[in-house]
């Protein structure tokens, strides 16, 4: 990979290309401030596969640079890791929220910097093999629906990348996020699925331009409905999207999707050819993160995916296979 | 500086982190007094060591030094607790500050070796 480090202290950037030395599959640029990194940028004939971040910086912190970079066309989707001496959780919900990939603690153990890399580098690698998230999203905001119409595919499992959204973050970057808080940080924060409703059938019926759009407007209406509490959003596939809010423990779900689905339905969503479309989201139960860890972090993740789905189910089994689209379709 | 071992290929950087630690060793020393003398601007100062602390914190454990970058961390955040609470600094601060100064003149005069991994 090729890499660029910004850190404002020259120690750290020298651990970086100690560790870097001794992994010749990665090239190591580093700058000490976001001036002379974006300098570094506009010389550069190719273009960078990882950025590794201090927070604090003097001027342009991290976090704001990470904002930059993922407002750029080149960079929207690149993984970015933070480096961060600070474990307030304030800070890395922030880092995320701007679109962080993931952060690293420091101080960090030279083993451990190297074993991330190389999860970082497989991410690469997979992206490259299989572009389709970033595709879409790109196609979204540049071309026209009669451009992509026949050369877009979404896969309805796939965990798509949703840009643009506030809150809403890559499902990747959503898991490292849980792995990597302490469990005294997440103690206060649930986890919850929500699922849209009969989306098998959407996504047979629409074109994946549509799908794609009916994911982005779900998407936001979540992340808005949540607010004013902290929330970090992720789609995860198949319709559902898994969101960590914090101090919510006693949250009324029941509530929370009625006012989601009429955030919904004053958006008017309708297909490209003016067909309008009755989308509804359902929740499955949330659970504290509170013990959950590591893996069993990712697990309450999952286990708030299937939830939101299963409710999907009980629901469609109940109200019979209701057909979503309008009959004027 | 210190006396690396022969297989301990952080010793270039460890002995950089040396050399700066005396660097910021005297800016510590200068902004305390700032801070303790004169309270206009005691709140700049205090800011200043914040973030000198910050960056040994960041690495003095990777480099051997995981007491420093701990002493460091914890007066950090004291300092930024203070801020946050908006109260007058307290010598219980102060005393945490000099605790980590302590420490970085012991490591300076290899009084305290690194721990190499």
């Amino acid at each position: 990979m090729y890499i660029l480090a910004v850190d404002d202290d020259p120690i750290i950037l020298e651990l970086l290309g100690h560790v870097i030395q001794t992994m010749p599959e990665h090239e190591l640029v580093t700058a000490e401030c976001v001036t002379d990194a974006l300098s570094v940028i506009a010389a550069q004939d190719k273009p960078f596969d990882c950025f590794l971040l201090d927070i604090q910086m003097p001027r342009t912190s991290g976090i704001e640079f990470t904002k930059i970079l993922r407002d750029t066309e080149q960079y929207r989707s690149t993984p970015i890791l933070m480096l961060t001496a600070m474990a307030d959780k304030e800070y890395i919900d922030n880092a995320f929220e701007a679109g962080a990939t993931d952060y690293i603690t420091k101080p960090f153990e030279l083993h451990s910097l190297q074993g991330r890399l190389s999860i970082v580098e497989q991410l690469v690698a997979e992206r490259r093999k299989n572009p389709t998230p970033s595709y879409a999203a790109k196609m979204l905001r540049d071309m026209s629906p009669d451009d992509l119409v026949y050369e877009l595919t979404v896969d309805l499992h796939q965990p798509i990348s949703i840009m643009d959204v506030d809150g809403v973050i890559e499902n990747h970057a959503m898991e490292n996020y849980v792995t990597q808080l302490s469990r005294k940080s997440l103690c206060g924060s649930v986890v919850l699925g929500f699922t849209i409703r009969h989306i098998a059938d959407l996504h047979e019926c629409l074109s994946p331009f549509d799908f794609m759009c009916i994911l982005t407007d779900v998407s936001e209406a979540i992340s808005d409905c949540l607010l004013p509490t902290r929330r970090l959003v992720s789609y995860a596939g198949n319709g559902t999207f898994v969101c960590v809010v914090e101090g919510a423990a006693h949250i009324d779900i029941e509530r929370l999707v009625d006012h989601i689905n009429t955030y919904i339905h004053a958006m008017d969503l309708c297909c490209s050819d003016g067909t309008e479309l009755n989308i509804r989201v359902c929740a499955g139960r949330s659970s504290r993160l509170i013990w959950r860890k590591g893996d069993g972090a990712i697990e309450a993740l999952h286990q708030a995916h299937i939830s939101a789905e299963n409710t999907a189910l009980k629901l469609e089994r109940e109200n019979g296979n209701i057909w979503t689209v309008a009959q004027s379709a | 500086m210190s006396n690396p071992a022969p297989n301990d290929s952080l010793a270039p950087i460890r002995n950089r982190f040396l050399e700066m630690l005396e660097d910021r060793q005297v800016d510590i020393q200068r902004d305390l007094e700032l801070a303790l003398n004169e309270q206009e601007t005691a709140a700049e100062a205090l800011a200043r060591i914040e973030g000198v602390l910050h960056k040994i914190s960041g690495t003095a454990g990777t480099l051997g030094y995981a007491a420093l970058g701990e002493g460091a961390r914890v007066a950090e955040y004291a300092i930024a607790s203070d801020r946050e609470a908006s109260t007058q600094p307290s010598t219980a601060l102060f005393m945490q500050i000099i605790d980590v100064l302590e420490m970085t003149m012991d490591i300076t005069s290899q009084d305290i070796e690194p721990r190499i991994a």
